[in-house]
């Protein structure tokens, strides 16, 4: 037996070749292929083809094609054309065309959204197998017949090779289909992907892609997505949620980035999120919302640590790790009395540098450089910039510790500012 | 809790008056898209059209303000039902399904007709400024500079406030309407019982108010812009009456402008063949504040659509090849994005200095091809809002269908017209 021949094709050069029968009868040109996409190495199983004015739909099992040729597709002898019936079809079977061509799909190793232009197989021994997709401007000028004439047209005029841009099948996760995303989503790499990533990816999809997306992920991936991503498209997400379930990811969220949420979720909505909520949670935001959004009031997080200034570095360290989870500026600890006044700061440093047993208030720093409640975004910049903090603790008249300022928080809203 | 009857949040008066402010602003940018497509719409060729069906035939067109209205709605309604339903702009849909070879050649069309409509509208702000005494080689690269720094400046929100704000200056038309004492009797008469003459320069010009008032690139425009506030199905309502808002208030300028012509131009027998024309013989009929009222409307108008027009073009056509398009990015994430916006702006800007151009001709030719493009996209979308797998359950009623097609077929029978009665008159019949 000769060795099988590797030889490329793409999906764009199959459509519309013409289909005949062993003798040589036309019984139509090629419509779909239809793919198996649960095997490592999906293989096309279906051809599906059109036939006469009405453009009937008949499809033969891969296995029935005889040869592939430039100038059309051959069927074997005992080859039997059946109307397709779509239903009974396994879910892991996609039209190629309908489904894949044309439309979105996620590059997982580029974290990007990118639309189908074209799809490249490779054959092998007769059998067709999915190789990539291509998301290139070659497989535009593909798919509109001018790629030779282009490529060569770069090549004489500007010296310059076009590349063709593909994305391997395992790096690709389709979106047309919201049943199949959620089964996909939580095994496949894109749940490991940056939540920053996630957020651009989920900024790039509409309305029903980003529902399904979202309601396949962990609640505690979707909130750390959330706080990554354009707020017009928080809000767009959390209006598509269920109260109950737009509650659960708050609640995962810090408290600041919470609020500014569902300052700019319609009263209703917020209203609906609050009745679900955990009431510790709630008054949290609440409290929160109550100042100006761009005030220290407004910009701070409520999810500190802070312990009196009699406990030792054990009880810190200690304390550190039974909340290390839910807090939102880890590195600073906060020595207060028993009125919640602050006395002074320590941060990660100093503990791991002092022997285990000296009490907090040997290694507090007590020159403290705080911020009022109603200071305003600049201020606080200033401040960032000449100190260097990570973060700055906010006060109210009375030195009561209020909160805490983190310099991302601050960038967030100075970044639009900085130009580009 | 002492606090359980009232579930909304609870803030300090202050913060309740801005509270207030700011739910007002959410309406305001809620009630975002179709208001603004309506007033882009109110563009230089708009104005000129308008402009020139009062003067020429006087208060006898203004009846026909009720049915464009109507089929503005019905036609902006289900853009916006589509791109709140989908999630998708229309681009995108047709892409989606009709293929790339489609998507391709109504694309080129596209570019074409935008290009010629922005040439129109640097043509506008060109004309208005020279009212004013300044000359168009001073004005016209610092409008080009000006709509470069825009989008690539600043950010989509400053951009969009801008437009907002620029709305509320369609009232310098309203106020002329008012200042020029048209006889409000007479008004109401022929608004009220139409009349329809059978010349042809009467079916050319109402030809001209309907395809200067239902464009093709509104349909793309308004569906993504729906498509990017993240309007979800719950907004449908908003979205609707946002639609016939924008509609309405679209009419009522047009209105205005035909109004002042008819009382003052056609009144005292002067013919105009533009927008400056008309704004120039306002001043001896209805004082020098008419005028330069006007005259800054033309620019404003000219200025806003020169903005939009370019950039509804580079969403529409990256959207449909799949090409990064935002104004959050950085001009080397969106190459083709931003190089398509500075090419129609840098093409159609420096065109209009080319000294004595025919200027006629191209705004002529470009309102061909929008006559020719905007069935074609109507068809796309009576074909996509009817399927369900587009829809879901928001396809077109019985009703809706019927009416949506009769408005198609009688647009493009309007649209064959105004060709071939431009082709006659091309070719010297």
């Amino acid at each position: 037996m000769e060795a099988p021949r590797l030889e490329h094709t793409y999906l764009s050069n199959v459509l519309n070749r013409r289909v005949t029968s062993a003798d040589g009868k036309i019984l139509g040109k090629v419509q779909d292929l239809v793919i198996d996409a649960d095997l490592p190495q999906p293989e096309v199983k279906m051809l599906v083809f059109r036939y006469g004015w009405d453009r009937k739909a008949f499809s033969v099992p891969w296995e029935s094609v005889a040869s592939i040729q430039e100038s059309g597709i051959t069927l074997k002898s005992d080859a039997i054309p059946a109307s397709p019936q779509l239903q009974s079809l396994p879910a892991s079977h996609i039209h190629l065309k309908d489904f894949l061509l044309d439309k979105q799909i996620v590059d997982v190793h580029g974290a990007k959204v990118e639309r189908v232009n074209d799809l490249q197989f490779i054959i092998s021994d007769g059998r067709l197998f999915l190789l990539a997709v291509d998301v290139g401007l070659r497989g535009l000028l593909r798919r509109l017949g001018f790629e030779d004439a282009v490529l060569r047209f770069l090549l004489w005029f500007f010296d310059y090779n076009l590349k063709e841009k593909f994305i391997a099948w395992n790096y690709v996760q389709t979106l047309s289909d919201p049943d199949r995303l959620r089964l996909e989503v939580p095994q496949s790499k894109l749940a490991d992907l940056h939540p920053a990533d996630l957020a651009d990816i989920i900024e790039d999809m509409d309305v029903h892609e980003r529902a399904a997306f979202v309601e396949s992920l962990d609640e505690e991936v979707v909130a750390d997505v959330m706080e990554e991503m354009d707020p017009k498209v928080q809000v767009s997400i959390i209006r598509g949620l269920g109260p109950e379930k737009a509650a659960d990811i708050l609640e995962e969220m810090s408290p600041d980035e919470a609020a500014d949420l569902i300052a700019d979720l319609p009263q209703e909505t917020a209203a609906d999120i609050f009745e679900e909520m955990d009431d510790a949670y709630e008054e949290q935001v609440k409290d929160l919302l109550s100042h100006e959004e761009d005030e220290a009031g407004g910009l701070m997080t409520t999810q500190f640590l802070a312990l009196p200034p009699d406990k030792t570095i054990v009880d810190a360290l200690a304390h550190i790790r039974l909340h290390a989870d839910e807090v939102d500026v880890i590195y600073y600890l906060y020595v207060v009395d028993a009125e919640s006044r602050l006395l002074g700061v320590t941060n990660l440093r100093e503990l791991l540098s002092h022997e285990i047993f000296t009490p907090l208030e040997r290694i507090m720093t007590t020159r403290l450089i705080t911020a009022k409640i109603d200071a305003e975004a600049e201020d606080l910049a200033d401040l960032f910039a000449k100190y260097g903090f990570r973060a700055v603790p906010v006060v109210d008249d009375d030195n009561h510790i209020k909160g805490v300022i983190r310099f991302k928080t601050l960038l967030e809203i100075l970044a639009p500012h900085l130009g580009k | 809790m002492s606090n359980t009857q009232d579930n909304a949040i609870s803030r300090p008066f202050g913060s309740f008056l801005r509270s207030r402010l700011v739910a007002l602003w959410g309406i305001l940018i809620l009630m975002g898209p179709g208001i603004i497509t309506s007033n882009v719409d109110n563009d230089a060729g708009g104005i000129t059209t308008y402009s020139l069906a009062g003067a020429e035939f006087g208060l006898s067109l203004l009846w026909s303000f009720i049915p464009i209205t109507l089929v503005l709605i019905v036609v902006q309604e289900m853009g916006a039902r589509m791109g709140v339903v989908s999630g998708k702009g229309l681009s995108d849909l047709i892409r989606e399904r009709f293929g790339v070879k489609i998507t391709f050649y109504l694309m080129i069309l596209l570019v074409l007709t935008n290009l010629g409509n922005t040439l129109a509208e640097f043509a506008g702000i060109a004309a208005s400024l020279e009212i004013f005494g300044i000359s168009r080689y001073f004005t016209i690269p610092l409008s080009i500079l000006f709509l470069m720094w825009l989008p690539v400046k600043g950010t989509y929100r400053s951009v969009e406030k801008i437009f907002l704000t620029a709305c509320v200056f369609y009232i310098a038309y309203v106020i002329t309407g008012f200042l020029v004492k048209p006889d409000w009797a007479e008004v109401i008469h022929s608004t009220a019982a139409p009349t329809l003459r059978t010349d042809t320069a009467f079916l050319v010009m109402l030809v001209g108010l309907v395809g200067t008032t239902i464009a093709p690139w509104m349909q793309f425009y308004l569906q993504a812009s729906v498509v990017d506030k993240g309007l979800s199905a719950k907004d449908l309502k908003a979205v609707r009456i946002d639609v016939i808002v924008g509609s309405v208030l679209v009419s009522i300028v047009a209105f205005f402008i035909v109004l002042a012509c008819a009382s003052t131009l056609y009144k005292a027998g002067i013919k105009v063949d533009s927008a400056e024309q008309a704004a120039l013989a306002l001043k001896p009929l209805a004082g020098e504040y008419c005028s330069w009222l006007f005259a800054f409307g033309l620019f404003n108008a000219s200025m806003f659509a020169a903005a939009i027009l370019p950039l509804s073009t580079a969403y529409t056509v990256c959207e449909a090849f799949g090409w990064e398009s935002s104004l959050d990015k950085k001009f080397s994430e969106a190459p083709q994005f931003y190089g398509l916006y500075c090419f129609i702006i840098f093409f159609s800007g420096l065109f209009i200095l080319i000294p004595s151009l025919p200027l006629i001709s191209i705004m002529f030719v470009s309102q061909v091809i929008n006559g020719l493009v905007l069935p074609v996209v109507l068809v796309f979308m009576l074909l996509l809002v009817n399927d369900p797998a587009v829809m879901r359950r928001s396809t077109n009623g019985t009703v809706m269908n019927i009416v949506c097609w009769a408005s198609t077929i009688g647009l493009a029978a309007l649209s064959g017209f105004t060709v071939w009665s431009g082709l006659l008159a091309l070719l010297g019949f």
